[in-house]
């Protein structure tokens, strides 16, 4: 089935006040996948392939019935959820085998609040260090070095890894500021803009605090410069040093990764 | 049109949707937020929402949320 007869299946099985939990949000990008798919009565499993694993999509106003269908999904597949906090059906999908991989919080902050001079010693000697012209633009020649960097440091299944062709759009854009040494991918930021918001895709950093500080800095005057009011991003939630480090405020907004 | 302008700042509260005449291209909603939206809309005007009017294309501005909610049985006041 394509995203149209699916979304036809799940439209069949909507009732008026009842409240469904799913983890579907139609886009351009699922238009292009063809899914396998289970029908219950209240409930639509389906499953397929993006480029980097076999993800499971669901909508179902029966537990019990999710539950049965889960469990007939092959293995080696990846279920996302997002969700505010506490909204989970942890239990109906647990019981059909996935378990908890990862989870992420979603973060954001006003652009207003950031690059502030900052009060203690310590705090503004990053500020200081600052260097507006620090990192270039990727070019398309690094995308093999891009590509290379971010399936070794970042996790294809939960990471939703960029393609080839999203990548070379973000180069087009300016969405991706390298800082190189000897054609080695010291420190790498990719963002993207939103209109107005900034999403803070990826972080890299093998060299100095500073570097990373300069390139991401660098990245959030641009988008002042565009009129960008707000930036968020997803942070794992066992990345302890990054939730310490950051300032972006939590939304409540969960992306829950269960693997079977 | 106001009580669709009040379940969109109930998601979104960080913007003014009234400034705005393309909650998509200017990122005051994405994907997910579009399927709150459209459950706060069943919710509220007691219709359900066909899955093929799910797309970014009918979420855009107030208008065309309301264009929605009417093709699938609900009254704008």
């Amino acid at each position: 089935m394509n995203s149209r007869e699916v979304m036809t299946e799940i439209t069949k099985r909507k009732e008026i006040g009842v409240k469904a939990a799913s983890n579907f949000f139609p886009s351009a990008a699922m238009e292009q996948i063809e899914f396998q798919t289970l029908l219950g009565k209240k409930t639509v499993v389906f499953w397929g392939n993006d480029s980097t694993a076999t993800r499971v999509y669901f909508h179902s106003s029966d537990a019990k019935e999710l539950t049965q269908l889960l469990q007939e999904v092959p293995s080696n597949t990846v279920l996302d959820y997002v969700c505010k906090d506490g909204l989970l059906p942890r239990q109906e999908i647990e019981a059909a085998g996935y378990r908890l991989y990862a989870s992420y919080c979603k973060r954001q902050i006003s652009m207003d609040k950031l690059d502030l001079e900052p009060k203690s010693r310590k705090d503004r000697l990053l500020y200081d260090m600052y260097k507006p012209d620090c990192g270039d633009y990727a070019v398309e020649d690094d995308l093999p070095l891009i590509q290379e960097l971010l399936v070794r440091v970042f996790e294809p299944k939960v990471d939703h890894l960029y393609k080839e062709d999203e990548l070379k759009e973000m180069i087009k854009k300016k969405e991706i500021l390298l800082y190189k040494v000897k054609n080695h991918i010291e420190s790498l930021y990719i963002y993207k803009t939103e209109g107005k918001c900034l999403y803070s895709a990826y972080s890299y950093n093998n060299a100095t605090a500073d570097i990373l500080y300069s390139l991401e800095r660098r990245a959030r005057e641009k988008a002042r410069e565009k009129g960008v009011k707000f930036m968020y991003a997803w942070f794992n939630e066992d990345n302890y040093k990054a939730l310490r480090r950051t300032l972006l405020q939590d939304t409540g907004m969960r992306d829950y990764i269960f693997v079977k | 049109m106001q009580q669709i302008y009040e379940i969109l700042k109930e998601i979104r509260p960080e913007f003014d949707f009234k400034e705005s005449n393309d909650f998509i291209e200017d990122g005051y909603l994405d994907s997910f937020d579009i399927v709150s939206v459209v459950s706060e809309l069943e919710a509220s005007f007691g219709i359900l929402i066909d899955g093929l009017d799910i797309i970014p294309e009918n979420f855009i501005n107030v208008k065309k949320i309301c264009e929605v909610v009417e093709k699938n049985g609900g009254k704008i006041d």
